[in-house]
């Protein structure tokens, strides 16, 4: 495994008016792996903890959020354990982060190639006219045409397709080990959003690096992701292959997730899929989807341990049976 | 470009509405001039001389005709030419204005910074009560402090009495400020006089500026910290120094604009500044007039702050257009 994460716990800890401490248990207990070369689709409704769990790896918390348990092996080094220094050593070098709002992520008084410069010089020794050659190379391999001129070029100068490759391309340009691609064509044309996802593919089967993407979109899973992770409530409810997780769903999540369509994920009410999600600042003892479940019985008052299904691992008293 | 196409029509109105005011004041200025003993026919001939019995729109056009040739009118209490007591005081209002701004944004803008970077640490607490102080107390009753303190108690600067000496000679005028030509001319104890002179009212001038530049830099670069950039930079790994001067670099637009617009606002407490110092600068100069009803002056005074406004925007436009990559399409 490239990337292992284990029982990763992330707390919102506020104070109210009455200075009552308060805490929103966001993720409770994450786990899942990244195999080499292998690409994990992490689907859910909105506010599910896809995109937390990511910055809670890669350390981009900002209070009142915190990592407060768990454990994260990435080429043997545990994540949540290192220093701020050390963590910025392998973001944008060992890891790449491929954000969802491009146009305004990007440095808006800074050209495109002084960025892909930056970065690069940041991370290893190398000199400026190198790090611009390479820059330009990148651009062309990540589908920009004319990249000497787009070199020069202001983020504002960019439609939001340029920009997410200009990102893409960011986020390759030290030959990370892994990918990570947060919502990575939301807000794109259709037509933009095949093309960008073609191309990451591509470009992290020819490289041979792990990936992580992030989407409520199932379609995007089922064609571009060899793994699935499935979560809800700050917890992955059920993981393994997409093609066996897809036919033989054993979580009622991920078979009321496939039954309904898209859109509805998109909107994040969860009214589709039968309730609102749990209030993360009371979350019921037991099976934390279990107030939305079709199948809650007595045992669903215990907290479901993560069991072994035809299709890989599911959160689920019931995983065994269904 | 358009807003030097609103200039004239912006200039006419400030023009009128300061004209109108100034009547409608009840201020008598004849009967002041004419003295105690006039008779009413004195008084009247003088109101005819000044034209101050006609009715207000033609005595405005006559006004308005004059200014387009480039005549201010006289002051009716020195009787000298407008336009030739503004510009004599010009430099000396200049010299304490763009000091005291430059001192205060020199102090306020690190001060800014550091608060919203040690957000919620002692340095944000200090610099934001330091603010609140320079804030809440009124002009007039700092600069009388500081002249209590640093004259009459401490002894460590000279009376409140103008920009030199009365013992001393002003410099041959060559830039208008006296520390300036003093240099210029060698005269080294009226340059160290001048200056000694000008460090008071300047530091006053510096307090008002610095207050709200503390507050504003604070909110602008916290602004900027939490922006979708910042977050990325983080996500690429870049260095916190790196981070840092990424985020003062995107605040250097608004910032310059917040800065601009203060120097155009403080030429008004300046006068008060002013008046206290003695300065004998425009600021005082219109501020007297304005309590003589002397109304060339203030309408020529009125008319020249209006302008400094309108240049000090301009020059930030030009500035922002030097900084912000994105200000050339609009």
């Amino acid at each position: 495994m490239l990337l292992t994460v284990e029982d990763l716990h992330t707390r919102f800890i506020t104070r109210d008016l009455d200075d009552r401490v308060r805490v929103a248990e966001a993720l409770n207990g994450v786990s899942f792996g990244v195999g080499e070369g292998r690409i994990l689709g992490l689907v859910g409704e909105s506010g599910a903890g896809k995109s937390l769990t990511v910055t809670s790896l890669l350390g981009l918390l900002r209070p009142p959020a915190r990592v407060t348990a768990g454990r994260a092996l990435f080429e043997g080094r545990d994540l949540l354990a290192l220093s701020e220094a050390a963590l910025s050593e392998i973001r944008g070098s060992r890891i790449g982060l491929i954000v969802q709002s491009p146009r305004s992520a990007l440095d808006p008084l800074a050209r495109i190639g002084a960025q892909l410069v930056r970065v690069q010089r940041v991370h290893r020794r190398i000199s400026e006219a190198d790090a611009r050659s390479r820059a330009e190379a990148m651009l062309v391999s990540v589908g920009i045409p004319d990249p000497r001129r787009r070199l020069e070029a202001w983020p504002h100068e960019l439609s939001g397709g340029m920009a997410q490759r200009v990102v893409i391309a960011l986020a390759l340009i030290n030959e990370p080990h892994l990918l990570i691609a947060d919502e990575p064509t939301t807000g794109l044309d259709v037509t933009v959003q095949a093309q960008i996802l073609d191309l990451l593919h591509e470009q992290v089967r020819r490289r041979r690096i792990g990936a992580i993407v992030i989407t409520h979109d199932l379609g995007v899973v089922a064609q571009y992701c060899d793994d699935v992770a499935v979560m809800f409530a700050g917890q992955v409810m059920e993981q393994g292959a997409v093609a066996e997780v897809f036919a033989r769903p054993a979580h009622p999540y991920t078979r009321a997730l496939l039954a309904s369509v898209p859109e509805r994920l998109v909107l994040g009410t969860g009214k589709m899929l039968g309730g609102p999600p749990p209030d993360l600042y009371a979350l019921p003892r037991g099976c934390l989807y279990g107030q939305r479940c079709a199948h809650a019985a007595a045992q669903c008052a215990a907290p479901p341990p993560m069991s072994a299904t035809q299709s890989g691992a599911a959160r689920c008293h019931f995983a065994g049976l269904a | 470009m358009r807003r030097l196409a609103l200039l004239a029509p912006l200039l006419l109105i400030i023009g009128f509405l300061t004209f109108a005011l100034l009547r409608m004041g009840g201020q008598d200025p004849t009967a002041m001039l004419a003295g105690p003993t006039a008779t009413i026919e004195e008084i009247n001939r003088l109101r005819a001389d000044y034209g101050l019995d006609q009715p207000m729109p033609v005595q405005f056009g006559i006004w308005v005709g004059h200014v387009l040739q480039g005549d201010l009118g006289r002051s009716w209490i020195t009787n000298r030419a407008v336009l030739g007591e503004l510009i004599d005081r010009l430099p000396a209002t200049l010299e304490l204005l763009l000091c005291g701004v430059a001192l205060g944004a020199l102090l306020g803008i690190p001060a800014g910074m550091v608060a919203a970077f040690r957000r919620g640490r002692f340095a944000d607490f200090a610099s934001r009560a330091l603010a609140l102080f320079g804030f809440s107390i009124p002009t007039y009753f700092l600069a009388l402090s500081m002249l209590l303190i640093f004259f009459y108690v401490l002894e460590w600067s000279p009376p409140g009495m103008g920009r030199l000496s009365l013992m001393l000679t002003p410099p041959p005028r060559l830039t208008g400020s006296y520390t300036l030509d003093a240099l210029l001319a060698g005269d080294g104890a009226a340059a160290r006089s001048a200056f000694s002179q000008l460090i008071l009212p300047v530091v006053c001038v510096a307090i008002a500026t610095a207050a709200p530049v503390v507050s504003q830099v604070r909110a602008i670069v916290l602004g900027v910290l939490g922006t979708d950039h910042i977050s990325y930079a983080r996500a690429q790994g870049l260095p916190h120094a790196m981070i840092s001067r990424i985020a003062l670099r995107g605040a250097a637009t608004p910032v310059v604009t917040f800065v601009g617009a203060e120097l155009a606002g403080l030429v008004g407490t300046t006068s008060l500044i002013e008046y206290v110092f003695a300065w004998g600068g425009v600021g005082q100069f219109g501020l007297e007039a304005i309590i003589k009803g002397d109304f060339a002056v203030v309408q020529g005074y009125v008319l020249m702050l209006a302008l400094f406004s309108v240049a000090m925007f301009l020059i930030v436009d030009l500035m922002v257009l030097a900084l912000e990559p994105r200000a050339a399409l609009r």
